[in-house]
């Protein structure tokens, strides 16, 4: 009898090339346990909240690349967090070549709103997406004309659309199939 | 009305823009709405053909050359994806 051996993917080969959920792209916080407190502070992290002790704020300034620095000191959290995409890989539904080609196009998506974002808010390179939309969404709030706002930057709107449809087909889905605009959500 | 009939006259609505995903599907956002809306791959050839003015006898024909799929598939896919921009407002003079 023959038997067909079936090379299994190693989803870090995936992680190592993609560092959303660590960038602040899916995510602009992660949860902490409450033990894990001080040693998150210790490496850096900043809590999400000044008063709350059971989260820590992203982009993760361990991040290098799409590498984590403190990879054996890493809180729970990051260790148990497996996106939709791990999913398909490890499910055999889509290789390690096209699950790297999909984080890598969204990398770009991100990349070249975030900057786009940048620009049109004047906020800083620490600021994650999430908060620069914040400060889009209330800037359009503030406009004397929020459609007139849209359509001017409808190119950055359109971005947002984009990486969050992406975001939700492939890393957390939601009812992928229509949503409300992503600066709609930002209270 | 039929489904070409229906395909032909439609336009893509004023304040819709279209854009690319990493899977070959499309994400359509109508900015005077606020919505989106993800189109898969066969979608977004439906929607690229609208906002070129193809005919839905071309469309098709690029549709059966690109996909394995059959014509009675086709049409019935387009009436639904005609139904859904409709409802969304994705349409030049859309219900929603």
């Amino acid at each position: 009898m023959t038997e067909t051996i079936v090379p299994v993917a190693d989803p870090s080969d995936l992680c190592l090339a993609c560092g959303l959920c660590c960038n602040g792209t899916l995510f602009n916080y992660a949860d902490l346990k409450e033990h894990e407190f001080e040693q998150v502070v210790r490496l850096g992290m900043k809590p999400a909240d000044d008063e709350d002790k059971t989260s820590f704020s992203l982009p993760c300034p361990q991040l290098e690349g799409a590498k984590c620095s403190c990879y054996g000191d890493r809180p729970s959290v990051c260790g148990d967090f497996m996106c939709e995409l791990v999913g398909t890989l490890s499910s055999g539904e889509m290789s390690l070549n096209e699950t790297q080609q999909v984080a890598a196009r969204t990398r770009e998506i991100s990349h070249e709103l975030r900057s786009k974002l940048e620009i049109a808010t004047n906020g800083g390179s620490e600021l994650s997406i999430f908060e620069l939309t914040v400060l889009l969404a209330n800037q359009m709030k503030a406009s004397e004309d929020e459609r007139a706002f849209r359509r001017e930057h409808a190119v950055l709107f359109l971005g947002l659309a984009t990486l969050h449809m992406t975001l939700r087909t492939h890393f957390i889905p939601d009812d992928a199939e229509a949503g409300r605009a992503l600066w709609a959500l930002p209270g | 009305m039929n489904v070409a009939q229906r395909f032909d006259n439609a336009n893509v609505g004023v304040d819709v823009m279209s854009s690319e995903l990493p899977d070959g599907g499309s994400v359509l956002l109508n900015l005077e709405s606020e919505l989106y809306f993800g189109l898969n791959a066969v979608g977004s050839v439906l929607w690229n053909s609208l906002q070129a003015g193809k005919t839905y006898e071309l469309t098709v024909s690029e549709l059966l050359e690109q996909f394995d799929v059959d014509r009675a598939r086709i049409d019935a896919d387009v009436e639904a994806l005609l139904n859904q921009l409709d409802a969304k407002g994705l349409l030049d003079g859309s219900n929603a």
